[in-house]
């Protein structure tokens, strides 16, 4: 072995057959840690009950395939409006939001505007003190929303957070490029949206999945501000089924029909309510991965 | 649902069966399901000392409704009459119109999906028809009702009606009620009641619930006596020529040795058993009362701290599954139905879940003294689920249109009332198979409105659908254990600590309990845990009760 081969750092040599198989091992072991749980999401939603209970409420690989949770579930209307209802609230909810967000942070961005500094201040004092749980409600009474569905968008549109990272984003555009852009005659909302957005587009990617994700997770806001059952979206109702196990204790009394596995029945809604997002990330993965590496080798 | 507010690490804990829930309550008023204090005190309508600083009022006065022969009678101690089915062609309690057609909101806590919207609800049609009412229900999931309650008076926006677990913590109870709810005393303590028969069917020991600052509140659901119970599956027992039927806890222990077969993947439990074992031990439900009117926890017994060394020692010899420490109620009752556990400690509603399921044959164990000479105790519950109350409002026809509508809700098992609320219509919610009705699918999700949980009499045992025996295995075992009853003497008193702190202080003591249960600490670390519970407010808590007593 030469000399030079011998100072050269470990990463940078030519792996050993023993490296490569252990770092082959090793991927296959995190990909199986991560696929392994949907896997037994998945396979314990078409299990029977009497195979849940075989095998003492988890089954890996069902060995009769049974869609009786996913029609318990889809028994009804209830379920398909509460996605109805929570694909609406997630994008009119996120395309509100990085409306607002983005302006902000433009706003906040540009040395100059009028009270920059002050309202700064303003978005920065609330990450510090967030408002509590019941004058969130008042005020959502208050303004008359409670029951609407802008009870959900509304009070959590704006995050001091996203608007931070948009603001940072922007500021790391070259001065030079505002500048030109101004000679050539743009206007402030011409500069933002044929310079701004284009140029910052993986971090708007990157904040509008988180928002879409918040709003598609959220079930506290729903649960506070909507009486009406009818306007439940799907995580609320997920969260009854799923904590309630209510269908099992009453579809035993049916003879003759197959007792729908609560355990399935879970595991089934976990499905329904996943999938949408992991339909989502395919196509926003090369942002999202654009958008986490900003920064990251800036001195 | 916790049944003994989680004071300890194994109480039994098990959701409330929306069905079981409605077919206990419903299925109204026979067995009288009093305990003997409760009769004592109040089933004359007299005056109770209870706490509130003024002297209570009388409680609504006890009328035994008619009731339809039952195959195994219950008794007036509390052990529930089983029917084999659902009488058909009951009579009708309630001649006169019920609602002015307006609309009924109510607030209540719910342990199931939401029910489907009124225009494709026939149950929630049926419903509003036979009682000429629109019921709108505000359903608030049971895991987020600590939440959205606060919110909803802090905003007053509780609807009409609102139904409060009496297990639920709710803070200032008592000052809530009198600042939002309606003081239903003069229209049905004492004989007033007897204006709405079916709720002069409610026991006492039910109506004790609704009584706050003094005065009658509430309209209770009412709750069977027992508390927890440990299920048996003699099928285990049996291949292990186990006993079903120990007489101390070396027995117990003998049976469980027996049923236990780790390469089997049997164990005998999979839960704590905390509470089965200080009840064993005779040790009195959470508090006792001394005849100086001071107060003291069951942590302070002197059985306390060998009972849970007992249970330790069970641990240790490996007679529970291997995951009890993590292992959730979901899972623990698929171990329990297909015998990979011979034993599971839950709650009273449990049996609600498993009597319906016709290859599920199981049994209950009696109560029996530790060693084989001493009296056991048996826990008592509140003995009613929840309580209902109206908003403040001084229209006597609106109280008057809630208490009728209480008033049939409350209609005795057997009557068309409760047939109605039991089953909706027929051909949509239910079908008739030899005789019997059954809930179709659709009937069973329908009635997920959550009416039926709001107010009630006695329960019955009532399991077309079960496992033959089972019913008259409950039955027996209920009478088995009446001669145990123990009331917690706290149980309608309010201490502001305990309402405040109580929780976060049981939690601490389970969390003691747990550590010596699995072995992580020493039994004299329980020493200094109670100590600690003690000084952090337990103290307190018993001080607050004592002068809950004298007020």
């Amino acid at each position: 072995m030469s000399r030079s081969t011998e100072t050269r750092p470990a990463w940078m040599g030519k792996p050993t057959p023993f490296a490569s198989v252990s770092r082959a091992l090793g991927i296959v072991l995190m990909c199986a840690l991560v696929i392994f749980p949907f896997l037994v999401v998945v396979s314990t939603s078409l299990a029977t009950q009497t195979e849940i209970d075989r095998n003492g409420g988890y089954v890996i690989i069902p060995t009769e395939i049974s869609f009786e949770a996913y029609r318990q579930i889809f028994n009804g209307t209830q379920v398909t409006r509460s996605i109805i209802i929570s694909v609406g609230i997630t994008v009119v909810g996120t395309l509100f939001s990085l409306t607002c967000t983005v302006l902000a942070a433009y706003g906040l961005s540009r040395k100059g505007s009028l009270f920059q500094k002050g309202l700064l201040t303003f978005v920065l004092i609330t990450l510090l003190f967030g408002p509590g749980m019941i004058p969130v409600y008042l005020m959502v009474k208050n303004m008359g929303m409670l029951n609407t569905y802008w009870a959900l968008i509304i009070p959590g549109a704006v995050s001091a957070f996203n608007i931070i990272i948009i603001r940072g984003f922007i500021q790391s555009i070259p001065q030079e490029m505002f500048e030109a852009a101004r000679i050539d005659g743009a206007s402030e909302w011409r500069v933002l949206w044929q310079l701004v957005i284009p140029l910052s587009r993986a971090s708007i990617a990157v904040v509008g999945l988180f928002l879409a994700v918040g709003y598609w997770n959220n079930y506290f806001g729903p649960l506070l501000y909507l009486t009406d059952t009818d306007k439940w979206p799907l995580q609320l109702l997920m969260r009854s089924f799923v904590l309630q196990n209510n269908i099992s204790s009453t579809a035993q009394q049916i003879p003759g029909m197959v007792r729908p596995p609560q355990q399935a029945v879970q595991m089934a809604f976990v499905v329904i309510s996943t999938i949408p997002i992991l339909l989502a990330y395919p196509f926003l993965t090369k942002h999202m991965s654009k958008g986490m590496l900003t920064g990251a080798v800036k001195g | 649902m916790t049944q003994h507010s989680g004071s300890s690490f194994g109480a039994p804990t098990s959701s409330i069966p929306r069905r079981k829930m409605l077919k206990f309550s419903l299925f109204g008023a026979v067995g009288l399901v009093l305990s003997p204090a409760a009769l004592t005190a109040c089933s004359n309508g007299s005056k109770t000392a209870l706490a509130g600083g003024q002297e209570a009022v009388a409680l609504p006065a006890f009328a035994a409704p008619v009731k339809p022969t039952p195959t195994l009678p219950g008794t007036s101690d509390g052990v529930m009459d089983v029917y084999a089915s659902f009488p058909m062609n009951g009579p009708v309690t309630v001649k006169d119109v019920v609602g002015d057609g307006s609309e009924f909101e109510f607030l209540v806590m719910t342990y199931g999906q939401p029910a489907p919207p009124l225009e494709e609800n026939a149950y929630w049609q049926i419903l509003n028809k036979e009682l000429n009412l629109k019921l709108k229900p505000v359903m608030v999931p049971y895991a987020d009702f600590p939440q959205k309650f606060p919110a909803m008076v802090a905003g007053n926006d509780l609807p009409d009606v609102v139904s409060v677990p009496v297990n639920m913590t709710v803070n200032r109870l008592p000052e809530l009620a009198k600042t939002q709810f309606t003081d239903l005393s003069d229209f049905i303590s004492g004989d007033a009641v007897k204006k709405y028969p079916n709720l002069a069917g409610i026991p006492p020991y039910a109506w004790k619930n609704g009584l706050l600052n003094g005065r009658m509140y509430g309209v209770p659901k009412t709750d069977p006596v027992f508390g927890g119970q440990m299920y048996t599956k003699p099928d285990v027992f049996e291949k292990a020529g186990a006993n079903l039927t120990p007489k101390s806890l070396e027995e117990f222990e003998e049976s469980m040795k027996a049923v236990t077969d780790p390469k089997a993947g049997v164990y005998a439990l999979g839960n704590p058993i905390t509470d089965f074992i200080l009840q064993s031990y005779g040790v009195q439900n959470k508090w006792t009362q001394a005849s100086d009117g001071t107060f003291t926890s069951h942590f302070e017994s002197e059985q306390f701290i060998p009972a849970i060394e007992k249970m330790a020692t069970y641990y240790k010899a490996g007679y529970f599954h291997p995951d009890t420490a993590t292992l959730e109620k979901t899972r623990r009752d698929s171990l329990f139905r297909t015998s990979k556990l011979a034993m599971t400690y839950d709650g009273n509603r449990a049996f609600g879940i498993i009597a319906d399921d016709r290859n599920l044959v199981f049994s209950m164990m009696p109560s029996f003294g530790f060693d084989g000479t001493a009296t056991p105790t048996y826990w008592t519950g509140k003995g009613a689920y929840a309580i209902t109350m109206l908003k403040k409002t001084t229209d006597e026809k609106k109280i008057d249109q809630f208490l009728k509508t209480m008033n049939w809700l409350c209609a005795p098992f057997g009557s068309k009332e409760s047939f109605i609320a039991s089953y909706g219509q027929e051909g949509t919610n239910y079908e008739m198979r030899d005789g019997v009705a059954i809930l179709t699918e659709r009937g069973q999700r329908e009635q997920d409105l959550g009416f039926a949980y709001i107010a009630g009499g006695p329960q019955v045992l009532v399991n077309p659908q079960g496992a033959p025996g089972v019913d008259a295995a409950i039955h027996a075992w209920q009478t088995s254990v009446i001669p145990y009853l123990a009331e917690d003497p706290t149980a309608h008193l309010y201490s502001p600590t305990q309402n405040s702190k109580g929780a976060s202080l049981e939690q601490g003591m389970t969390d003691a309990i747990t550590a010596v249960f699995l072995g992580r600490s020493s039994s004299a670390s329980l020493k200094s845990a109670v100590s600690t519970w003690k000084s952090n407010g337990g103290e307190k808590i018993a001080t607050e009760f004592a002068e809950a007593v004298k007020a």
